[in-house]
């Protein structure tokens, strides 16, 4: 078992945000590529190797 | 289409009243045969929209909804939802965006714990904690 990650509050609100922002009630909604999953944890500072898929 | 269709149905309920429907519900709202919105959860949770109940054709997860009970209980947008972690909890006033009052514990001293959402920001502070690295969310995302 890894010891894990812990982020601030603010950091997880915008990780939420940024993450359930856009309406999947949408048709068009699709889920994020590997690679904008990569750029939307770098914009948020998330680049350990824990964040890494 | 119906997989799409499955999904905005689970979701505008979900966002509507707070809870996940069955797939008898469903069915009726489109129109469809059970059978056809069960096949559908089955994709949606191949594709990881969608978490299934064990030896149920039912949903468990819509993330970030939960379908039972959890220790993340969500006021948010005039609904009462419950999230399945703390990002998920946050995660619903970030799908409604509406304010949000968040019932929850410390996962370390079990201090009870009330969170506020308001006007897109949170207005406490304190760290949420993640077990496993990103790689491992799906190979038992319950326990993630």
């Amino acid at each position: 078992m890894t010891r894990g990650d812990a982020l601030p509050l603010e950091q997880c609100w915008r990780l939420a945000q940024a993450w359930y922002g856009t309406p999947r009630t949408d048709p068009e909604w699709r889920r994020r590529t590997p690679q904008e999953t990569r750029d939307l944890f770098a914009a948020l500072g998330l680049t350990s190797e824990f964040w890494a898929i | 289409m119906i997989d799409s269709d499955v999904r905005r149905v689970v979701y505008e309920t979900a966002m509507r009243c707070g809870r996940i429907p069955l797939a008898e519900e469903i069915a009726s709202e489109l129109s469809a045969d059970r059978g056809e919105v069960v096949a559908a959860f089955g994709r949606l949770a191949d594709a990881h929209i969608l978490v299934l109940q064990r030896d149920r054709d039912e949903i468990l997860m819509a993330i970030p909804f939960s379908a039972v009970p959890t220790p993340f209980l969500v006021e948010s947008g005039g609904v009462r939802a419950y999230a399945n972690c703390m990002w998920d909890a946050l995660g619903i006033p970030a799908m409604l965006h509406a304010d949000a009052t968040i019932a929850t514990s410390c996962h370390d001293c079990g201090t009870a714990a009330t969170l506020v959402v308001e006007d897109e920001q949170v207005r406490d502070s304190g760290f949420v904690h993640f077990a496993l690295p990103v790689k491992q969310w799906w190979n038992n995302v319950v326990f993630t």
